[in-house]
């Protein structure tokens, strides 16, 4: 293993004043992912690896959303199964 | 048992990649599958999208299978096979350990498998960064693989054809498979895979 790698993880809760659908809470993410990785790319490329896994609530262990970036302006995002759809507001 | 073990760097594509090898193996042919998920932070990520899906997922996190908790592994392999017998055990390494280290040490240890093999996964997005900037661990991980998956073919970098003539420049036998692992992954290639003596 590469011992000059350093591991960032950081555990956050985050409450919004005004509701959100889940589109306006991904599009959030994904400017959030965006914030970091510009900070941490070469040329666009990123030497690691930022993932995010964002939880609708501690208790709603089920509902997330899956981040990851490697390569600026390329967020990829997988909903688990139970995230809700387009419409739904939390 | 068989053991499939995958490296590669970080964010190369090993989590999609193993999902379809293991939703294949499951659904398709209907055979028992073990995931080994290692990380080295405390907390784990990836291990929750293999459960997601269905998957039966064992978390080795806090330290790098290659170097740190190798004796972990060996002996979560032996309780896999106790416990739970399955046809397949696949194991998703960090992306910063060397998997021919592991699988030297697997090997040597390890009795309970029947087949085994080693895959690394290169991201073909960011091969020029990532030799330019971390050329002795890319190299690291590549050296000793049975198979080589070449995978964002679909996304912007270096020309296919160069990176495959670099690939064997280290090994000119060395097997590589071009994928996309975000779309399906055709039957030739989940066959390649899973090809294990």
């Amino acid at each position: 293993m590469n011992s000059e790698a350093t591991i960032f993880s950081r555990h956050y809760c985050v409450f919004f004043e005004k509701s959100l659908t889940t589109v306006q809470m991904e599009i959030l993410l994904r400017e959030f992912m965006m914030s970091i990785g510009r900070t941490m790319s070469r040329y666009g490329t990123i030497l690691g690896h930022i993932k995010l896994l964002a939880k609708l609530s501690e208790l709603a262990v089920e509902h997330y959303l899956f981040l990851s970036l490697t390569t600026l302006d390329n967020v990829n995002v997988i909903p688990s199964k139970c995230w809700p759809n387009a419409s739904g507001v939390h | 048992m068989r053991i499939l073990l995958f490296g590669g760097f970080l964010g190369s594509g090993k989590t999609t990649t193993i999902l379809q090898i293991a939703k294949y193996l499951t659904t398709i042919r209907q055979e028992k599958v073990v995931i080994i998920e290692n990380e080295i932070g405390a907390a784990g990520v990836d291990d929750k999208l293999f459960a997601n899906s269905g998957l039966q997922v064992k978390s080795l996190f806090g330290g790098c299978v290659c170097c740190q908790i190798t004796s972990d592994l060996i002996s979560t392999i032996d309780e896999i096979n106790e416990t739970m017998n399955p046809d397949w055990v696949i194991i998703e390494m960090t992306g910063l350990a060397y998997p021919s280290k592991t699988a030297m040490s697997l090997k040597k240890y390890s009795k309970v498998y029947s087949a085994f093999k080693t895959i690394t996964i290169v991201d073909r997005g960011r091969w020029s960064e990532l030799i330019a900037m971390l050329k002795p661990l890319v190299l690291g991980q590549i050296t000793g693989s049975d198979l080589i998956i070449l995978n964002k073919v679909d996304l912007v970098g270096e020309a296919i054809e160069k990176i495959e003539r670099e690939l064997h420049e280290i090994d000119e036998h060395m097997k590589v498979v071009i994928i996309s692992a975000a779309k399906d992954l055709s039957l030739a290639v989940l066959e390649e895979v899973v090809c294990c003596e």
